[in-house]
This record gives C-alpha cells, structure tokens and sequence, in this order.
C-alpha cells in the first residue's frame, strides 16, 4: 500500500484524451481526472473523474481557442477542482498547449495545486507547425506563466512526437503521440506507486523536480523480442524528443524509469544504464527504478525525465543532503522543504547573472528579476 | 525680458542634463544654454550615491551659467525610476445650490475630493492631472461651470511616487546653492516636448527609452490616459550584451551603439564584428546575429509590458496617432520597426519639436525630457504667478482641453 496520494489531472481536450490512455494502462491505480469545458470530450474518455468547467459561460461546447475563457472557466469552478485536490501529495497535470481550455485552465489549477500542497509536475504538448501562430502565441504564453507556477514543467513539442511516431493517417498519428505521452506518465506513476524491485519513491522524483529549475524534457523509448533492451535504448538515444541524445549530454539530472515484464533480466537493466550514462554528463544525478507488469512479457519501454536547465554544484550538493533523509509525508513539511529549495536556486542565479546591477536593488516585475537577462530568463540560446 | 529664464535639470542614469529655456515675446521657448555631463551616481534613475551625483550636477549647472550666460539660483527638476505609477481616480460632491448650478467652488470642491486619492503611507503624489468631469450622467463635460446638476464628479489621473527616492533626487540640488522650483515625472516632460496638439487629440503613447528607466505616458482624446515607468532601460541592454559574449560593459556600450539592433537583421552566415583588444581584453569576434537576437530579446520585452500595461488600461484602440519614441534608446536601429510589429501601430521618433535655440538640443531625442521641463516651467510659472510656494500643486487646465 501506498502512503503517497497521486493525482492525474487530463486539463482541456488534448489532456483529457491523453490521461484516458492513462487511465487505461494505471486500472484504477492512482486516480486520474479530466478537466474540460467540452461536454462530448469528457463523454468519450474513461477517468475516474470527469469534471466539466465554465458551463456558465461556454455552455459545455468548449472555449473554442480562448485561453482567457479557459482561464475565468477554472476560476468559476476552482472549488470542484480543489475538491479533488485535498490530501494529494503529487499533482501531475497533462495539458495539450494552443487551445482555450488547455492553456487558460492549467496555470489556475496549477496553483490551485500548489496552494493545496503538492507538488505539482506539468506535462504539456505544444501545437504542430501547421497550427499557425496564433496557437504557438498562446501557447507560448501559457508555457511561460506554467513554468512559473508549477514546480516542473515538462513541455514536449508534437512535432517531435510526430518525429518519433512515424508519418501516418491523421487519426493514428494523434493516437499514438497521445498515447505515448500517456504511457510516460502511467510509468511515472507506477513507479512511485508500485513496490518494485529497484523502487523509486516520491523523494526521488521530487528531487529532479527540484533540481530541475522548472524545465524538464521527457524522452520514451520502447522496445519487443529479444533484444528489446537495445532496442529500447536506441529508440530513446535517437528519439527528437531528447533531441538525438543532446539534452542527455547538457542534463543534471534525470529520472528513468524501465517498464517490463517479469522476464526483465538484470543484464538488460545494466545495458540501459550503461548506454545512458555513456550518454549523460560525468556528473548527472540518475535515479533509477524498475516497474514490473505481468502482461509486459517480451516488450520493455524506458522513461526518461531529464532536467533541462543546469544548476551549479555548489547547490546540488546543498540539495542532495536533504533530500536523501527519509522523507517525512506530511503536507506542511513538504511544501516547506520544497520552498527552501526554490529560494536557493534563485539566489544562485542572480549572483551569476545580473552583472553590473550585481549590488543593487533589482527591478522585480511580475515575479521576474529585470536585471537578469533577458535571453537568460527566456532561454534563447546565443552563438557565442 | 518679461519672464525670468528658466532652467531645466535632468539627472539621468547616463547623462546630466541642465538646459536654459527663455520665453520670448511671441510666445516660442528658445534653449539658450545647456550643460551635460556623464552621470555618476544614479542607477535606474534613482541616487545611489549622493555626494558623486552633487558633484555631476554642480559642474552641469557651471556650464550651463557659462553658456546661457546666466547665474542660476533655481531650477526645475526631473524625476524618474521604476517606482512612479499612476492611478485614475473620480471624485464626487453633491452640488451645493442647485438653483444657480455649478459653482468655481464646486469645481474647487471636487478637485479636493478627487485628488485625496488613499495611496500607500511612503508615496507621495507628483502630478494631479485633471481628465473630465461628470455631471449626474453626463459623461466627459468639459467646463461644468454654470450647468445645472445634483452631483458633480472629477477624473484625475494622479502620478506618484515613493517619497524617498523623490526626496533623494531634490537632494541632490539641496547640496548646492540652488533652489529646487518643482519636480516633474520625466515622463510627462518628454510627451511635452515631442507632442503636437493633433497627436493628443487622436490618441498617441510617448516612450522615453533612458539608459535605466523607461517612462511612458498615453494620452487619449487630448487627455492624459495613463502614465508610468520601469526600472528597465538601456543600460539593461549593455548589461545584456556584456553577459552574453562576457564583454567589459565599456565594450558592450560600444557594440551596441555600433552593430546593434532591434530587429535581427543578420541572417545564416551571418558576419562578425570585431572587438579591437585594449588593455586587460585579449578582443574578440562576436555574431552580429547573436548579438542582435540578445538586444531584440531585450527590447521587445520592454515594449511587451507597455504594450500588456496600456492592454489592461483598455486604451490601445484610443490611440490613433500611433506611438512615438524618444530618449537616447531611439537611436537603436531597428526600434520603430519593432515598436511597431510590438503595438501593431504607426510609430516614429519624437524630437523636442516644441522649442527653438541650440540646433544641438532640438534635434533630439535624448534631450526630450529636458526640453519639456523647460516647457513645464513655462506653463505652470504662467499658471500660477504667486510664484513657487505652491510646491507640487494641484495643476489644471494645462493638460486638458486648452
């Protein structure tokens, strides 16, 4: 039995059909939920629960693309979400970036969250190219004011998902990116939930989000017959997920999670660990663990969380001690602890880059430093 | 010479500026005198260091009795920093006898009313701008004076803010032998230098880009709609820059002047400029490209939070005549185009275009707040000829309907 209380939260349309495949694969494990303003979406998805938002205003036929609708419908209805978040420790959110629902709603229910005392780990879709850019606007938007309000946030780009999946039909490609996302995050939560042989706990996955500095980049990777361990890692290595293996050699930090059957050997979990630390940076923090499905005989798919932006040494160090001690489950000391953190990282940054106005009061708008760069802040990267 | 000159202090984040305005006879402000120095003491607009700022301002005023040919004994001065917001506040008496109709004193009484706005214990009130009046339901009257009404209400925009660093500023000047006439929000001063009366009319947005802060002001239907500044000017863009490419700042400044831009232009294989080594500098080559994506990165954020500020306000469709940008920043190629894909309007660099004198100071833009405080000497000194014992008054009129 588990003392960790998970909660899954699907948030507008893309989110709620991409928990149904979590739904699927957890059975009832961990609850999960969807959020939408659209009536039929939230018909033909399998959550243990399914609320609908803002019918005062949109009258259940969604929000048709605005994000500001899609914000004030979470805010009618924050109570019902709240509900649903009393007691949980974890709150991973699923979202699909670009719509009304998905980008408006998610950041209101992320501190809703964050208020209740989870921790609060984002996974969020960004549009396809072809959407044009006014969804990329709005989506760019929410992914900033996300990353912000959550502790991490894990934004994956469908057109690389496309990438990965192979060119096919239309409906077949939405499914099975959906479904890839899906699986990643049952994974993820089978891991913390199920005992496993080489088990990792909330504490674990909660120091990648803390060390993460509030970006993280999911990679998936799978694999059937004999030699599904190689395949699997090839799989994940070459995926445009982790851009060819790129966000692995600059990460701090990651979480891999290995899904399997009971015929998982000991010698394919080296293999893997092997292949990615060859991959990783000589000081990268892995934590690993292992989940086993009795119907996943012949088929084994890798689940990477890797941290995008680096935090200094001096810092993790600080982290580590104390997030190695034996975690104590109760709300307050978590969101306690969880705060230090934030606090620290922040320093660290400010000292490093705020150059000539180093000594001086900085200009704190709407929660951002000023005097930090801004291609720093916004992580465009510069040719140096 | 009917009215005494007038001189004008702007101690900015980059330069000190102090200008000697004369009225002539036909009514023109010609600057007859000026002084500037590099500043030293002041980041963001705001004093850090009291005693280095008195010394910048000391010399300035030297050259500007030397040049004018004047001996100053006060001054007007310009005040700046991220602190200074506005807010718009109504207020509201009955009207007292309503069979004569509305009185001057019910004007006077609603402007009392209308300017006890409730701000914070630390700020202080700069400007109490008159907007329109309101009678019962009748929106926007221009000169209720002798119309008929129950009610009676004003809308002021009031400019404040924080009490010490205003203080600190007039400081500066109060460690010399000269007197401090007024203070002004710099902001406001730029909008009355590069304005016309058309412009106002149809709605426009002055943008002062300065080395540490940018002040903004909107005016809508001739009136002033909303004013404010951030703690965020070129200076950040320099700091930028030498971060970026780990640069000394003085090269960076260079950089930026010399290759930067707004917009990045640089395309591919983009060139290389070069950074000649001097002492403690080995040189170096750096992108133009790259060093466009971090100014243009930079800019554009600055202009976002006008642009998000003016959106909240719901004035961007008062603004008919565009935006118009000022300051030192405005010679950042690259800006009007930006601004523009920024606001989605017509914009273009305001020169203090409402005086005459020293071809070296009309010109432009980075002597815009300067002019305009000249201007605003003018004005008031005309408006209230008891003379200066009316510090920070209530002001009216002067940026109503004239």
């Amino acid at each position: 039995m588990s003392r960790v209380k998970i909660l899954v939260a699907g948030v507008g349309s893309a989110g709620a059909r991409i928990v149904d495949r979590t739904a699927e694969a957890l059975a009832g494990a961990v609850p999960v939920a969807a959020i939408d303003t659209d009536g039929r979406t939230l018909a033909e998805v399998h959550a243990t629960a399914k609320i609908q938002i803002g019918m005062s205003r949109t009258g259940g036929f969604g929000s048709g693309g605005d994000a500001e609708l899609g914000r004030m419908a979470a805010e009618d209805d924050l109570e019902m979400v709240r509900a649903l978040l009393t007691d949980v420790h974890l709150a991973i959110l699923v979202a699909g970036l670009g719509g009304g629902t998905g980008s408006g709603a998610t950041p209101v229910i992320v501190k809703a969250a964050q208020e209740a005392g989870a921790t609060t780990l984002c996974v969020a879709t960004l549009p396809f190219d072809f959407e044009g850019p006014q969804r990329k606007a709005v989506a760019d938007r929410a992914r900033a004011r996300l990353r912000d309000a959550c502790d991490a946030l894990v934004a994956v780009p469908n057109e690389r998902l496309v990438e990965v999946v192979g060119d096919r039909g239309v409906p077949e490609t939405f499914a099975r990116t959906e479904e890839l996302i899906g699986e990643a995050v049952s994974c993820l939560c089978k891991l913390i939930t199920r005992p496993g042989y080489i088990r990792l706990g909330f504490a674990d996955l909660r120091q990648v989000i803390s060390r993460s500095g509030g970006a993280c980049t999911l990679g998936y990777g799978s694999g059937r017959g004999a030699d599904k361990a190689q395949q699997a890692l090839a799989g994940l290595l070459k995926s445009p997920l982790l851009e060819q293996g790129r966000v692995l050699e600059s990460s701090r930090c990651m979480l891999v999670g290995i899904q399997g059957g009971a015929d998982l050997t000991v010698k394919e979990i080296t293999e893997i660990m092997k292949g990615l630390s060859a991959q990783a940076a000589k000081d990268c923090h892995i934590s690993m663990g292992t989940v086993i499905e009795d119907t996943w005989n012949e088929r084994l798919a890798i689940t990477v969380v890797a941290s995008e932006a680096a935090l200094s040494m001096a810092e993790d160090l600080q982290q580590s001690g104390e997030t190695e001690s034996e975690l104590d489950l109760e709300g307050e000391t978590i969101k306690v602890r969880r705060k230090a953190g934030v606090a620290q990282a922040k320093l660290q940054f400010d000292a490093a880059s705020r150059g000539r106005f180093k000594d001086i009061e900085p200009t704190i708008l709407d929660g951002e430093d000023l005097d930090i760069p801004t291609f720093v802040r916004k992580r465009i990267p510069i040719e140096k | 010479m009917a009215v005494s000159p007038i001189v004008a202090v702007e101690i900015g984040t980059s330069k000190v500026v102090a200008l000697v305005g004369e009225l002539r006879e036909d009514g023109h402000v010609v600057i007859t005198g000026m002084g500037e120095a590099a500043s030293s003491g002041v980041r963001k607009g705001e004093i850090v260091d009291l005693e280095n700022a008195a010394v910048c301002v000391r010399s300035v005023l030297g050259m500007a009795e030397q040049s004018g040919n004047v001996y100053i004994r006060q001054v007007y001065l310009a005040v700046s920093g991220g602190h200074i917001q506005s807010v718009i506040n109504r207020g509201t008496v009955p009207v007292l006898d309503r069979r004569v109709g509305i009185t001057s004193e019910d004007v006077e009484q609603v402007m009392e009313v209308a300017r006890a706005v409730n701000l914070a214990p630390d700020r202080e009130i700069l400007h109490t701008i008159c907007r329109h009046y309101c009678i019962d339901d009748q929106e926007r009257v221009l000169k209720p004076v002798g119309m008929d009404g129950a009610k009676l209400s004003l809308d002021v925009l009031v400019v404040h803010g924080v009490r010490t660093r205003i203080n600190n500023t007039v400081r500066v000047i109060k460690n010399l032998p000269v007197a401090v006439q007024d203070v002004a929000f710099s902001g406001l001063c730029s909008a009355l230098a590069v304005l016309r009366t058309e412009q106002k009319k149809s709605g426009v947005v002055v943008i002062d880009l300065g080395g540490g802060t940018t002040n903004y002001l909107a005016y809508a239907d001739g009136v002033v709609a909303a004013a404010g500044a951030l703690g965020v000017g070129g200076d950040h863009i320099t700091n930028d820059v030498a971060l970026a490419f780990n640069i000394p700042t003085s090269q960076a400044e260079t950089l930026k002047r010399g290759s930067g831009s707004a917009l990045v232009q640089a395309t591919g294989s983009s060139p290389r400029v070069t950074l000649p080594p001097e002492v403690g500098f080995p040189g170096r080559t750096v992108s133009v490209k790259a060093l466009q994506t971090v100014i243009h990165a930079r800019v554009q954020e600055i202009l976002t939070m006008i642009f998000r500020r003016l959106e909240r306000e719901a004035l961007l469709h008062q603004i008919g005549a565009g935006v118009v940008l000022t300051g030192g920043g405005a010679h950042l190629k690259g800006m009007v185009e930006l601004a523009e894909q920024v606001f989605g309007l017509p914009c273009s660099i305001g020169t203090p275009i409402n005086v005459n004198g020293l071809a070296s100071v009309t010109g432009r833009p980075e002597y815009a707040t300067c002019c305009g405080l000249v201007l605003y000497g003018f004005k008031t000194s005309a408006e209230r000829p008891g003379g200066s014992s009316f510090f920070r008054g209530l002001w009216r009129g002067l940026f109503g309907r004239q």
